[in-house]
């Protein structure tokens, strides 16, 4: 392929597209309009980080990972933000993604026609089949030769699983003994060297556990090391330390243009890039916000409402064994057993996942949930070596209450904070006890003790949800918005529904969707 | 590269000692990258107690210390023979006045560094008219009374002069103050010899992933603990 140095476009130059942000939803579009030759633009609120030198094996250094411009969290359940939920750079959220890349199954896009509550999806599994099969090659997604869960598969995952860490091992010996199923997760972080066009090779994982905090050795598949090189070979242009703040428009609503901030808060200089289409992809807090900002693309009123946050309930445990929690790819061990639970008194279901922890995580942790401090806490802390935890990942109902609005308060830039509000419902109370019922069953059954359980809420789902119908959804099933037909969304905002898995894979699949159909449409000539 | 299998009899409940000196030594290798070494000396060089506080006043700060000397007590630090306290208190001023935050806080609190102005002049005003004495004036015990009555949120409205304190807000606040607190101890060299953690010696690949098994230059325990043994070494 060719190997031309990434393109520079002027400001005042007409892009094809802009693509704002380079997480998840953003970087794979990227790739693929870029791959189809067309002149794109992304412009990244972060900034660069070269792996190998910037990211150091310690969770203070690498706070500089998370999105840390103030959101104010409100509600019954407030989520907490900041390093819990959104990264900051090329690579977004990805950055610190724990590289946990199941499928979505395909009773996930169906929720309202099973249960009668939530909401199905305008598009369906067949739809993101062929994209999860690209996805897991381009990606190299390490998983187990015959995934026991979900719809037969066409191709095997790529590369072996990645080995079996201390946690990974309780959790199967309980599950084992309580006949639950196991098996090793599906990673998108490489078990053998890995190469692929337009990106090169890629190391394997040293089982360094500390994909939440940036991979230094380029195994975990972020967007930095894989679809960003991918869009550069093809002639994209990455502009890091892009703020967005608006946009231009002609006198029929369509976007012209893109207005940013240039290098920090302080002392930016605002810039516009020209284009004929753009794709938001800042995440489903940051693509509301501007949205709601401009009035934009709103006509449902359903901008920021129904955001969601998976059920994420974490149950801790100390053993006898030496478990050494920091070591090994955090998430090592599935089952999806509980996908659809036959004695369940709630919609939807979940997944089980083994997880390891680095320290400074789980002592936060140990504050924020069970509130030990003194002598209680440093005994506790002592035992960091023979802990082991398994996590939920479960369904959560969009609720109308639930949204991301602006604030009456202003960041460094003048512009609202952004405030998230979220209580869980009853069927996520439902859903959250009977998962503690499990895996309290699964560890005592592994020989656990000073079991203690931390309840939690995580990814940031929903906020501009995908529909058929305009008049209720922001966006059609190809990402398009309804109101401004040349503006497209493309991350996890989108969602209508959560789904009962991590929602990684399935934006990624989603972003290479929509792009194609993109490329669809202008091959007919249709703007 | 060999695996080490790590004795110990399989009913433990005394959670193991290790040796110090572990990180510091491994930090001289080249199981550590440079960025993180460079990260993690910074952390062990720091003395910040030498400083004056710069987001906190003199008062505010008196309470601060006082209340992390409860949350995380280091009795063993600070002796002729061994480490100097980890200085929680310091780092937490140091990182209100340098910023950035976490990026985000409880919408029922305000700003971070207002917030814990008001956290511990309500938890001061609480020890006064609880104990009669400033916070930082009281024995061991009765700070714990107060920091418990924080925790519940069961404090006074602030002296500040701000309504609507006490219950959720001072709770949350005691939270964010017990979470920081944990965060800047265990972020520290010292504290993650205390507990055996050598995860920044991570080159080359970690090889013992099994249970009981470490690789040769992880620390192990001073001496496996039977059930029953004393409670600390
Ligand atoms: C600790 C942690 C672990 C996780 N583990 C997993 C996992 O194992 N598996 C999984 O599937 N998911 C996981 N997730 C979730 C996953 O990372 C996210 O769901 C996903 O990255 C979201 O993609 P996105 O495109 O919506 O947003 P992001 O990936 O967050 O990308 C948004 C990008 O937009 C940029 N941006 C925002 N605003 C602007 C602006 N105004 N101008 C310019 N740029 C802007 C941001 O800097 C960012 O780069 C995890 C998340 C966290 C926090
Ligand atoms: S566990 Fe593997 S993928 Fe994760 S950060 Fe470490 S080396 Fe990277």
């Amino acid at each position: 392929m060719a190997d031309a140095p990434p393109r520079r476009y002027a400001d005042g130059e007409v892009v094809d597209a802009v693509v704002v942000g380079t997480g998840a939803g953003g970087a794979p579009v990227l790739a693929r309009l870029a791959a189809a030759g067309l002149h794109v633009v992304a412009l990244e609120a972060g900034r660069r980080w070269d792996p190998a030198r910037d990211f150091a094996t310690d969770e203070r250094e690498q706070a500089k990972l998370f999105w840390t411009d103030e959101r104010l969290s409100a509600g019954g359940d407030p989520v907490p933000l900041g390093n819990n939920n959104s990264g900051n750079g090329v690579g977004g959220s990805t950055l610190h993604f724990t590289a946990y890349t199941p499928r979505a199954q395909a009773d996930d896009f169906r929720l309202r026609a099973e249960f009668g509550v939530g909401e199905d999806w305008p598009l369906g599994y067949d739809d993101l089949e062929p994209y999860y099969d690209e996805l897991e090659a381009f990606l190299g997604v390490s998983g187990p030769p015959d995934y026991p869960w979900g719809p037969p598969r066409r191709a095997a995952y790529p590369l072996a699983p990645l080995p079996a860490n201390g946690a990974a091992r309780l959790m199967a010996r309980g599950c084992d003994a309580f006949g639950i199923r196991t098996a090793p997760a599906p990673n998108a972080a490489l078990s053998a060297p890995y190469f692929r066009d337009g990106v090169g090779w890629r190391a394997a994982c040293t089982n360094r556990g500390f994909c939440q905090a940036g991979c230094s050795v380029g195994a975990k598949a972020s967007t930095d090391v894989t679809f960003v090189p991918l869009a550069e070979r093809h002639g994209a242009e990455v502009r890091p330390g892009c703020f967005v703040t608006g946009f231009e428009r002609d006198g029929a609503g369509r976007v012209t243009g893109v207005v940013y901030v240039a290098g920090g808060p302080d002392g930016g200089v605002e810039r516009r890039q020209r284009c004929r289409a753009v794709f938001l992809a800042a995440g489903a807090v940051e693509t509301p916000r501007l949205l709601l900002l401009h009035g934009l693309a709103n006509s449902s009123g359903q901008v920021g409402r129904h955001f969601m946050a998976h059920t994420g309930l974490q149950l801790w445990a100390r053993f006898a064994e030496d478990v050494r929690p920091y070591k090994g790819i955090p998430g090592a061990l599935i089952s999806e057993d509980t996908h659809r639970p036959p004695d369940a008194d709630f919609a939807g279901g979940y997944l089980l996942q083994s997880i390891g922890v680095m320290p400074v995580t789980y002592a936060s942790q140990l504050a924020r949930g069970r509130g030990l401090w003194g002598d209680a806490l440093r005994e506790h802390m002592r035992g960091y070596n023979h802990t082991a935890g398994i996590n939920i990942l479960g369904e959560c109902l969009p609720h109308a209450g639930n949204c991301v609005e602006l604030s009456a308060e202003l960041d460094a830039r003048g512009l609202p904070k952004p405030r998230v509000t979220f209580t869980n419902g009853e069927n996520e109370r439902r859903l959250t006890a009977h998962a503690e019922r499990v895996m309290r069953a699964v560890w005592d059954a592994a020989g656990a003790r000073d079991v203690w359980a931390f309840a939690r809420n995580a990814h940031l789902i929903g906020t501009c949800r995908m529909g058929r119908d305009g008049a209720a959804a922001v966006v059609d099933a190809d990402g398009r918005s309804f109101d401004v037909p040349n503006l497209y969304i493309s991350d996890n905002s989108t969602f209508p529904s959560a789904l009962a898995v991590n929602p990684a894979l399935t934006i990624m699949a989603l972003a290479l969707r929509t792009a194609d159909r993109f490329l669809e449409r202008a091959r007919r000539g249709e703007g | 590269m060999s695996t080490t299998p790590v004795p110990h009899p399989h009913d433990v409940t005394e959670p193991p000692v290790y040796p110090r000196g572990t990180v510091r030594a491994l930090l001289d290798t080249d199981h550590v990258t440079p960025a993180t070494r460079a990260a993690l000396r910074a952390r062990l060089a720091d003395d910040p107690g030498a400083a004056a506080p710069r987001a906190l006043d003199a008062d505010a700060y008196a309470v601060l210390r006082a209340a992390c000397a409860r949350l995380v007590p280091q009795p063993d630090r600070g002796t002729p023979d061994g480490d100097p306290p980890v200085d929680v208190a310091a780092m937490i001023d140091a990182r209100l006045a340098d910023g950035p935050g976490d990026g985000w806080r409880y919408a029922v609190l305000p700003a971070d560094a207002e917030a814990y102005r008001r956290g511990l002049a309500a938890l001061d005003a609480h020890a006064r008219a609880t104990f009669g004495a400033p916070f930082a004036a009281l024995d061991g015990a009765a700070r714990d009374a107060a920091l418990g009555a924080a925790q519940r949120g069961a404090v006074g409205d602030d002296p500040l002069g701000v309504p609507g304190w006490a219950g959720g807000p001072a709770a949350r606040w005691f939270e964010e103050l017990l979470a920081e607190a944990c965060e800047c101890y265990y972020s520290h060299p010292l504290a993650q010899e205390e507990i055996g953690y050598a995860g920044m010696a991570d080159v080359p690949a970690w090889r013992a992933l099994g249970l009981d098994v470490v690789d040769p230059r992880e620390p192990r325990p001073v001496e496996p603990r039977p059930l029953g043994a004393a409670a600390r070494g």
